[in-house]
């Protein structure tokens, strides 16, 4: 059964201190692979968030999106959503064309009456429940901290500009 | 208000009972289980229900729920009728053929947990249409994604109310047109009760209740089935392919024939079914049950296990039909395919297992329309008459009052649908609301959500042109025509589905200048991190 919980490493994101392009990253090991959150440096026209000496342009949600946190964030959903999806959909459609066009693979016996088809049917089950724990397990470490970050970010700027003065 | 819809069922019961002798089990204990089932979770739904004035609450269950809970009921609503008596006689009767439906039905959900439940869940507030129009213009966008939306639920409604009329014949032993349209007319009015009781917070509860009770019962009778199989699959396997004499029953090969046209029409087929669930409305509204993304994402998860669990035990029902029934005596029953799983417990447990199972299919039935409706009256309450009739200039009671309004006459035409449909093949019904909903709902979510270019006309165009070529490609297809059909597959997905992404994205490159940047960073950066999503009422 899946965990009910996700998985909440550090408390960095919830102080007010945190200065979002610099601040440390929860999941202190990062995989191989994925660039550290420092290196991402600002593209010249991306405003940094903090600091009201440097407001940015545009809105608040714009200046979110020109972030290089959301920049990470993004392409680390992308590098996991699409190899992922490319996946599943290949795997299966893999199956549905043998069980269209290569029937007599499909009734190779494995075990007794157990067959190839049979085999390769529950095998998708099983890819889907590995993969579903999977992603579950990568949002719940690699997506989260680094979204909720964002989301306190979104809200605290809009608190202050709401502030009354 | 339980008498009153007690009583027609027992009527219903009083007056069959002599011919009920030519069907196995007893109605009186089918009827009785199942009215326990109604009285409590109609309790359930009146306590849920006690607070649902606002337009969160009717529609979102005020967006309280649990993951695991929200899993529960999409379970809920996904495993209808036709997965539970329908897989299992199509496995009963065709061998392999039944569990090549199963996984594509599973496998799809894994496009509702990697690219819609999320996003979905952070950038809308009770329906698909939110989605589609955060950064298009309202009312084209709106309008046509509620004609899509009505359109699915109102197929997949027919395919049930369908369903419950074939179902009274096979337990109650009668063959009456009578008897099946009280069956349909109590379905109906339970339905409408419900909903207009218990809103989306009782509704909910109902499909909760359901899934556990449906999950029990079939692991109940997969243990049984498998005892009596010395634990081993290939053992039961065995047993079954030796009964109906046919070891083909082990390959694919009926469903893919031996026709290049039957091989096409599985692919159109798995296609629909794979990329169908992600654009199915009552699904996709589930998703605004929950307080955050994380939840909708945890009720997906849950959602998996218990539908995959679901699907590997009605392999074992299936195979244990084939051994314990045999196909003879399941394709001379009434109900033929549907009857598999009915006459299995009946062989396994006698009538008390039987009338379990017959309690389980009429409550699975009244738990699938209860969602259906409650889909199809948001939108037209949310979308139509607030959104595009009224522009926005709308009070929550008001809404709230349209909605409830939408729930009978959608109700009623439900009823009369149903025993018009009767008739109908429900596997057809339901197969053509999965392609409809791949062909005109999937590739405008998918492209709102990722694709910054996506303008306007190209969501209308692709919305109606994927929902008229699949209606149009099934009106002249051989289900419909016979012999004499126009297009040579019965499922339309193979060229409605990719219609559907071209229109989409032809619309949106020949539209001059119609992108909003700021509309779409403020859609990107609520998407990903929820910043500005619904919170829970």
């Amino acid at each position: 059964m899946p965990s009910s919980r996700s998985v909440r490493t550090g408390d960095a994101w919830t102080s007010p201190e945190a200065a979002l392009p610099a601040a440390p990253r929860p999941d202190a090991a990062p995989l191989p692979g994925a660039a550290p959150l420092q290196d991402a440096a600002p593209r010249p026209d991306a405003a940094p968030l903090q600091g009201n000496a440097h407001p940015g342009s545009g809105t608040l949600y714009e200046r979110i999106h020109r972030s290089a946190d959301f920049g990470t964030l993004r392409s680390r959903r992308r590098r996991f959503i699409v190899p992922a999806t490319a996946f599943f959909l290949g795997w299966y459609f893999l199956y549905v064309l043998c069980a269209a066009f290569a029937p007599g693979f499909m009734s190779r016996r494995v075990y007794r009456w157990i067959d190839v088809g049979l085999v390769f049917g529950l095998l998708q089950f099983v890819t889907t429940f590995a993969l579903t724990m999977v992603y579950a397990w990568w949002a719940g470490r690699r997506f989260d901290p680094l979204a909720d970050g964002l989301r306190e970010e979104w809200e605290r700027q809009r608190r202050t500009r709401d502030a009354p003065t | 208000m339980i008498a009153a819809v007690a009583v027609p069922v027992i009527q219903a019961v009083q007056g069959v009972q002599a011919a009920a002798s030519s069907t196995p089990g007893n109605p009186v204990v089918n009827v009785s289980v199942f009215v326990s089932f109604v009285v409590v979770t109609l309790g359930i739904a009146l306590r849920a229900g006690r607070n649902g004035r606002t337009t969160a609450q009717f529609y979102a269950g005020g967006r309280r729920f649990r993951g695991w809970q929200n899993g529960f009921a999409l379970s809920g609503d996904y495993l209808s009728a036709a997965s539970f008596l329908g897989i299992a006689g199509a496995i009963a009767l065709s061998g392999y053929d039944g569990f090549l439906y199963s996984i594509g039905f599973f496998v799809a959900w894994l496009v509702a947990l990697l690219l819609v439940a999320e996003p979905l869940r952070n950038t809308g507030r009770f329906t698909m249409a939110d989605v589609l129009s955060f950064r298009l213009r309202q009312r084209p966008v709106r309008t046509a994604a509620a004609v899509s939306t009505m359109s699915v639920t109102f197929f997949y409604l027919l395919a049930q109310m369908a369903g419950a009329g074939a179902l009274v014949n096979l337990m109650l032993g009668v063959n009456g047109q009578g008897a099946q349209n009280v069956t349909i007319a109590v379905v109906g009015a339970l339905m409408i009760a419900y909903v207009l009781v218990g809103g989306m917070a009782g509704t909910t509860w109902m499909q909760i209740v359901k899934a556990a009770f449906l999950l029990t019962c079939a692991a109940l009778m997969t243990l049984l089935v498998l005892q009596d199989h010395g634990w081993s699959l290939s053992h039961l396997i065995g047993s079954a392919v030796t009964r109906a004499g046919d070891p083909g029953l082990l390959a694919p090969a009926t469903a893919a024939g031996a026709s290049t046209t039957s091989k096409i029409d599985l692919i159109s087929l798995s296609l629909a079914l794979v990329l169908g669930t992600a654009g199915l409305p009552h699904v996709l509204m589930r998703f605004y049950t929950v307080p955050s993304a994380r939840e909708a994402r945890r009720s997906v998860v849950w959602a998996i296990w218990l539908i995959g669990i679901f699907y590997l035990l009605t392999l074992v029902l299936g195979f244990g039909a084939m051994a314990l029934v045999g196909r003879r005596e399941i394709l001379s029953a009434p109900g033929r395919a549907n009857a598999a799983a009915p006459l299995l417990a009946y062989h396994l447990g006698g009538e008390a297992l039987l009338g379990l199972v017959a309690a389980v299919a009429f409550a699975t039935i009244l738990a699938v329309v209860s969602g259906l409706t409650i889909t199809a009256s948001t939108s037209f309450a949310h979308d139509v008459y607030s959104r595009v009739l009224r522009k926005g200039q709308v009070n929550a009671d008001d809404e709230v009052r349209v909605a409830r309004i939408t729930v009978v006459v959608i109700g009623v035409f439900a009823i009369i649908g149903g025993m018009y449909a009767k008739d109908q093949n429900v596997a057809f019904l339901v197969a053509l609301a999965f392609a409809v909903a791949a062909s005109a709902n999937l590739p405008t979510i998918l492209y709102s959500l990722y694709w910054k270019g996506f303008t306007t006309r190209g969501a209308v165009w692709s919305i109606y042109g994927g929902l008229l070529s699949a209606l149009a490609l099934i009106a002249v297809s051989p289900v419909v025509l016979g012999d004499s059909a126009a297009f040579p597959l019965a499922n339309p997905g193979i060229i409605s589905i990719p219609l559907a992404f071209f229109l989409g994205w032809f619309g949106s490159v020949t539209t001059p200048r119609d992108v909003d940047p700021v509309k779409f960073a403020e859609m990107e950066v609520r998407a990903l991190t929820g910043a500005g999503a619904e919170t829970p009422a």
